[in-house]
């Protein structure tokens, strides 16, 4: 399929019914979801309403990791085919990777709030999303400062596949500092297994992220397509070139 | 008797520069989003010189590059041989970019020593510094030599690549009327042993030995 | 490899400045750190392994990030290219000279920094040693940064932006690392993890560097 999609005008044939799809399945589930999780799922015993925002909060903090990990996929192909769809769709995965990380930092600063009595507390998980946060800052920066736009793509590809190897390591070792230095307040949701009311919205706007995900990705690759082809029509013609014997 | 090396001896450096080729085989070349030129074609053989004219901005660097294999061509391919037949550019191709390539706390002698290391070549630093002039600037720092020392100490690292082709850009900028002179003597002793040149130039270039052909690249309106 | 290593260092020794500004700037992070503690030495001495690391990272991070500038706009770069020298040589050559001429000076200083913030000699010996483990990815990351930059007109910023989230892990294993020296002995824990990290970064940034000055010339 990857490798079907890989050529432009195929890719554009395929958005023209794919792109609605996603964003119906986007609008039904997130509807959905925030419907079974403010109004149907019941308050948690311990955090009480507040759980509530888990259900936006837990999704995005796992599009950020989904999200980096298309970005890797994306980064490689482009990399080693130099391809250009790839290209289009790494800057695609960026951008909406670091606005969900930065969703899930907002929403877990609020819910922060709630539990633990702070907007902002050195807790291992969201200190590694928020260094996750700076990673693909710096992937967008390094983007935005090379003027060669092929360039720019290529080193940004190689700094996201060192990011890709240095994630884990950096969530290793902020987890193992977390245990040193303090113990986490705020109980883990999750880690009981949930009730059925409350992963049900859960899934839900997972499954709606997923294809605000698709969404906007396939119209940011297709925007791409039509821009790269406007400036190929716009384009000054090449130099002429004339060779001759030269009797200096 | 393929296979076979008949003479072990080291080549000397007219044997190496006997038989060598490069093709440009409809090469066409972007810069960024710009298309600079499309399917230029030239084959440079021993004993030629091919100038490179044009506009700025029309790629005459850019030829060079991509000939040195320092960038990558849009299309087309690129083509290198030498006596064995098919060869890779790293034999065959010396590049003098605009920069000198020298090191400004280093002597002229130590400067060219290392470049005599780095290619692995047992010539004798200072019989090179001997063909290009220098032989009263060896213990000089690079950065206390004029604009023309500085690239008569680059010429004899080219020489001193033993390669048989020479690109140049611009070897003349910043050279008095004496420095011109030296360069031209030194690229004619170049081809006068069998070596040949491709130069990108703005301006007229003066009078060489071996058969000269001139690329001109003119961009439009 | 050697040839490349033997030029860059005796290029580093000629240029003292080179080594020296790191050195100076290390020594005057500290010194303006520790006026801002005005001097307490209780606060100094809670501080002081952050603040040294701090310094030396910043320190590493400004030396490095132009290393491969005069190479490049000089063309020496594109002249080993055409020598047949791989990147990989050159980005080996660049970061073991930059160990000894750049790093190993500001290592020497430690002890200076030490006494500035009053502490006593085991925990020097303690901040000595985790810059040594340490130095070899905080330089690993800084050369990386450099190589993705080369030939970037302004870089300033970019270039700790690119490096500082991947030295958090070297922060925490260096400082956990100081702080059960005492207790736990050279071995300990954070030190090991230390030394595994300064191999990884090398072992990804070496040949990642030299993809990035591949890049730099296409």
């Amino acid at each position: 399929m990857i490798n079907y999609l890989a050529n432009p005008q195929r890719f554009l044939n395929f958005a023209r019914f794919a792109s609605p799809i996603f964003m119906c399945l986007f609008f039904g589930a997130f509807i959905f979801g925030l419907w079974q999780g403010l109004i149907i799922s019941p308050a948690d015993v311990k955090h009480g309403e507040a759980v509530r925002i888990m259900y936006v909060h837990v999704p995005a903090a796992y599009m950020s990791m989904f999200c980096y990990m298309a970005l890797f996929v994306a980064s490689f192909v482009s990399f080693v085919w130099r391809h250009n769809l790839a290209d289009y769709g790494a800057m695609a995965f960026a951008r909406i990777g670091a606005v969900f990380t930065a969703l899930c930092l907002l929403t877990g600063s609020v819910w922060g709030k709630t539990g633990w009595g702070t907007w902002w507390e050195w807790d291992g998980r969201m200190t590694s999303v928020l260094v996750l946060f700076f990673i693909y800052l710096a992937y967008l920066f390094i983007r935005q400062v090379i003027d060669d736009r092929r360039k720019a793509s290529r080193f940004a590809a190689i700094f996201a596949m060192v990011g890709v190897i240095n994630i884990p390591i950096i969530k290793f070792s902020v987890d193992w500092w977390n245990s040193l230095h303090q113990t986490a307040t705020i109980s883990k949701i999750g880690s009981s297994g949930l009730e059925t009311p409350m992963l049900i919205p859960l899934l839900s706007i997972i499954v709606s992220y997923m294809a605000l995900f698709a969404w906007l990705s396939v119209e940011q690759v297709k925007t791409d397509i039509h821009t790269a082809r406007l400036s190929r029509k716009t384009e000054k013609p090449a130099a002429t070139i004339t060779i001759e014997d030269d009797h200096a | 008797m393929a296979g076979v090396r008949w003479n072990t001896a080291p080549m000397s450096i007219a044997g190496k520069y006997q038989q060598h080729g490069l093709h440009f085989r409809d090469v066409s070349y972007r810069r960024g989003e710009k298309l600079l030129f499309a399917d230029l074609s030239f084959s440079l053989l021993p004993g030629e010189v091919y100038l490179i004219q044009g506009d700025n901005g029309a790629g005459k660097t850019s030829v060079l590059r991509l000939a040195a294999g320092l960038t990558r061509a849009e299309s087309g391919a690129l083509l290198y041989e030498n006596y064995n037949g098919a060869a890779d550019a790293g034999s065959l191709i010396a590049y003098q970019g605009h920069g000198n390539a020298l090191e400004p706390s280093m002597t002229a002698q130590e400067d060219l020593s290392f470049w005599l290391e780095i290619y692995d070549h047992d010539t004798d630093p200072d019989d090179l510094m001997d063909h290009v002039g220098l032989n009263d600037q060896k213990h000089v720092k690079t950065s206390a030599l004029s604009a023309g020392q500085k690239r008569r100490l680059a010429f004899a690292r080219l020489k001193a690549s033993e390669r048989p082709i020479w690109l140049l850009d611009e070897p003349m900028a910043a050279l008095d009327k004496a420095g011109k002179e030296l360069t031209a003597q030194l690229i004619n002793s170049h081809i006068d042993i069998g070596g040949s040149a491709i130069i990108a130039t703005h301006s007229r270039f003066p009078a060489t030995t071996g058969k000269r052909k001139r690329i001109v690249l003119e961009t439009g309106p | 490899m050697t040839v490349l290593l033997r030029r860059e260092l005796k290029i580093g020794l000629r240029n003292p400045r080179i080594w020296l500004s790191g050195l100076l700037f290390f020594l005057l992070f500290l010194t303006v750190l520790a006026i801002g503690l005005n001097g307490e030495a209780e606060k100094l001495q809670v501080m002081a392994a952050p603040a040294i690391w701090l310094a030396l990272l910043f320190c590493l991070l400004l030396t490095f990030e132009n290393i491969f500038e005069a190479d490049i706009r000089s063309g020496v770069f594109e002249q080993l290219h055409l020598s047949n020298v791989s990147n990989i040589e050159v980005v080996s050559a660049k970061i073991i000279s930059g160990f000894i001429v750049t790093t190993l000076p500001i290592l020497l200083a430690i002890p200076v920094g030490g006494i500035f913030y009053q502490l006593p000699a085991s925990a020097i010996s303690a901040l000595m040693l985790s810059a040594l483990f340490g130095a070899p990815a905080l330089i690993a990351y800084s050369v990386f940064a450099a190589s993705i930059l080369a030939g970037q007109r302004q870089t300033g910023f970019i270039g700790i932006l690119i490096t500082l989230p991947f030295l958090i892990p070297v922060i925490i294993f260096a400082l956990a690392g100081v702080e059960s020296y005492a207790t736990e002995g050279i071995w300990n824990p954070g030190f090991r993890a230390l030394l595994g990290l300064s191999m990884t970064a090398l072992a990804i940034c070496i040949p990642a560097s030299a993809a990035a000055l591949k890049t730099y010339l296409d």
